[in-house]
């Protein structure tokens, strides 16, 4: 147990805290050293922060978002969400105020981008004209209405992407977690999806981690960037809290 | 997001029977497939179902057979066949422990034997001249004499056999038999190919809505309520193959039991039929829920889903 517990006011939004994690060998590589995929991580993200975690291919920048969405737990060390450690209670109900974006969209090929975003609503249990208002008002505060009759095959990636982002967060999670959202996008259309990421951001100041390799974006709105190399933290540039 | 206690929330309910009724319509092909597996599955493992049941009820009348057919032989002199036929009637008549004896002349043998086959086949013509000899059926006071009369009956020169219910009793009590033994390894048999053919079709339809299914895990759907979900979609297509087979056999059950009840001079049990619906009602229900939540299962695995 941990001598002093923050209380829930500076509580971060997540928080690693010695975190290592080694993945199990595959039966092949039984037998030859693993190499951890994290080595004692400590970084805490603060209410409302934006982060970008970079660094190359194969760092451990998804390795640490799993972990604080509950896909892994950690070998060593402890991840809370929202002042909570993960894995105490059931994985599904720390997702539920959670916003997990990630590089495929998933849209629903029969539903239309209206009906994607509000299917994000209904999947958590509210009734459809509700779901629905919730939808629109979503659409025309990322400035999207006019994608909302467009069905999944009608828009672009870019697009999609954002009509994606918008069913993920339609119940305005404290904290959003993406992995590579823009891994399958274009430099502009990348902007883009970034500006409506922002745009939520000023909207309710949700925490936001967001992981991308893509060295472009970074200059890109003053954020904080952490360098993750080889499962340790190489940098924190512009940190509100350490 | 919290509602109020003791109203408990049924949306998720209602849109759990739409997307069913959309992934539905998203796969036609694997839904009716899987409606249809499940029919075949149920039919094979109910059929050695019935075969069984069939042998133990017909063992159980042929014990209490107390009817038998006497057959004459071809008449080799010129006496005429019918009066030859009604001489041994007469004689049979005398007997003890004889209720009652008929003459059946052969057009009556020849028109049942085409009622069997339910009027399809024209075995006047296929027979020109009808090869069935005459026959004298026998109804006895009771069952229990019946093996002493028919050995007696069977030594008479005009008589060619004696057919009557406990003469194949060893037979079909040897099938009844093998039937309970093999019925239970084919039922296994069956219901694995079943759920091994059913948990396919579904992994199917489920790759089909693989991104619905990766949003309700992205989004708090609990591993359970998915599972819950296919389950209950996998039932109900379940159900629909289950009241398509249990309405196919019961009109093969029913056109077999005509036929044999014209054929056999023995009156048959009715068959069973509320057991048999209800089994494979049961039985669809259960390959197709269990097929569909392993499918689910297997798939969200593979696809890391919930990771
Ligand atoms: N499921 C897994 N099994 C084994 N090793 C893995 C698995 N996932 C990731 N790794 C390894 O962990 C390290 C970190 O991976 P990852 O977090 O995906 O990096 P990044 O997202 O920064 O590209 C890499 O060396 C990768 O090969
Ligand atoms: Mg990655």
């Amino acid at each position: 147990m941990r001598a002093e517990l923050p209380g829930p006011s500076e509580a971060p939004a997540v928080a690693w805290l010695g975190v290592s994690h080694v993945f199990p060998m595959s039966r092949r590589g039984r037998g030859r050293a693993a190499r951890p995929a994290l080595d004692g991580v400590d970084l805490r993200v603060a209410m409302g922060e934006w982060v970008f975690l970079v660094g190359p291919s194969g760092a451990g920048k998804t390795t640490l978002l799993r972990l604080a969405y509950g896909a892994l737990r950690p070998t060593r060390g402890e991840v809370r969400v929202l002042g909570e450690p993960v894995g105490v209670r059931p994985i599904h109900l720390l997702r539920r105020r959670l916003g997990l974006v990630f590089q495929s969209f998933e849209l629903l090929p029969a539903k239309t981008a209206l009906e994607n975003v509000a299917y994000g609503a209904e999947v958590l249990g509210r009734p459809p004209g509700e779901a629905r208002r919730l939808a629109e008002a979503m659409l025309s505060t990322l400035g999207l209405e006019d994608l909302a009759d467009r069905f999944p095959n009608e828009l672009s990636a870019g697009e999609q992407q954002r009509v994606g982002i918008a069913r993920a967060l339609i119940h305005r999670p404290a904290v959003v977690l993406a992995d590579e959202p823009t891994g399958n996008l274009d430099l502009a259309s990348a902007r883009v999806v970034f500006e409506v990421l922002s745009r939520i951001h000023r909207l309710w100041s949700p925490a936001v981690v967001v992981a991308t390799h893509s060295r472009e974006l970074l200059a890109w709105g003053g954020h904080r960037v952490v360098r993750v190399e080889g499962g340790r933290i190489a940098s924190d540039e512009g940190a509100r809290i350490r | 997001m919290r509602r109020p206690l003791g109203r408990p929330n049924l949306w998720p309910l209602y849109y759990a029977l739409r997307d069913a009724r959309l992934g539905a319509g998203r796969n036609l092909v694997a839904a009716v497939s899987a409606v249809l597996v499940a029919a075949f599955a149920v039919s094979l493992a109910a059929l050695v179902f019935l075969g069984s049941d069939a042998t133990r009820s017909a063992a159980r009348l042929l014990r209490e057979q107390a009817a038998m057919r006497v057959v004459l032989t071809e008449p080799s002199e010129a006496t005429s066949p019918a009066g030859r036929a009604e001489a041994v009637a007469r004689r049979i008549r005398a007997l003890p422990g004889v209720a009652s004896a008929r003459v059946v002349p052969p057009e009556e043998t020849l028109a049942a034997l085409e009622e069997a086959f339910g009027g399809t086949v024209d075995l006047g013509r296929l027979f020109p001249e009808n090869p069935f000899p005459p026959s004298v059926a026998v109804f006895l006071t009771g069952p229990d004499e019946a093996g002493a009369l028919a050995a007696r009956i069977a030594r008479w020169p005009e008589v060619d056999e004696v057919v009557y219910g406990q003469k194949y009793l060893p037979a079909v009590l040897g099938l009844a038999d093998f039937l309970r033994r093999a019925g239970l390894a084919s039922v296994v048999g069956f219901a694995l190919l079943g759920l091994a053919v059913t948990v396919v079709t579904w992994q199917l339809a489920v790759l089909s809505r693989l991104a619905e299914v990766r949003v309700k895990a992205w989004m708090g759907v609990s591993p359970w309520a998915l599972a819950g979900q296919f389950a209950a979609e996998g039932a109900l297509l379940g159900l629909a193959g289950g009241a398509l087979a249990a309405m196919g056999l019961v009109l093969v059950v029913h056109r077999v039991e005509l036929a044999l009840a014209t054929l056999l001079p023995w009156p048959l049990a009715p068959p069973r039929f509320g057991p048999l619906v209800v089994l494979c009602l049961a039985s669809g229900t259960a390959l197709g829920a269990a097929g569909a939540s392993l499918a689910l299962a297997l798939l969200a695995r593979r696809e890391g889903v919930f990771r």
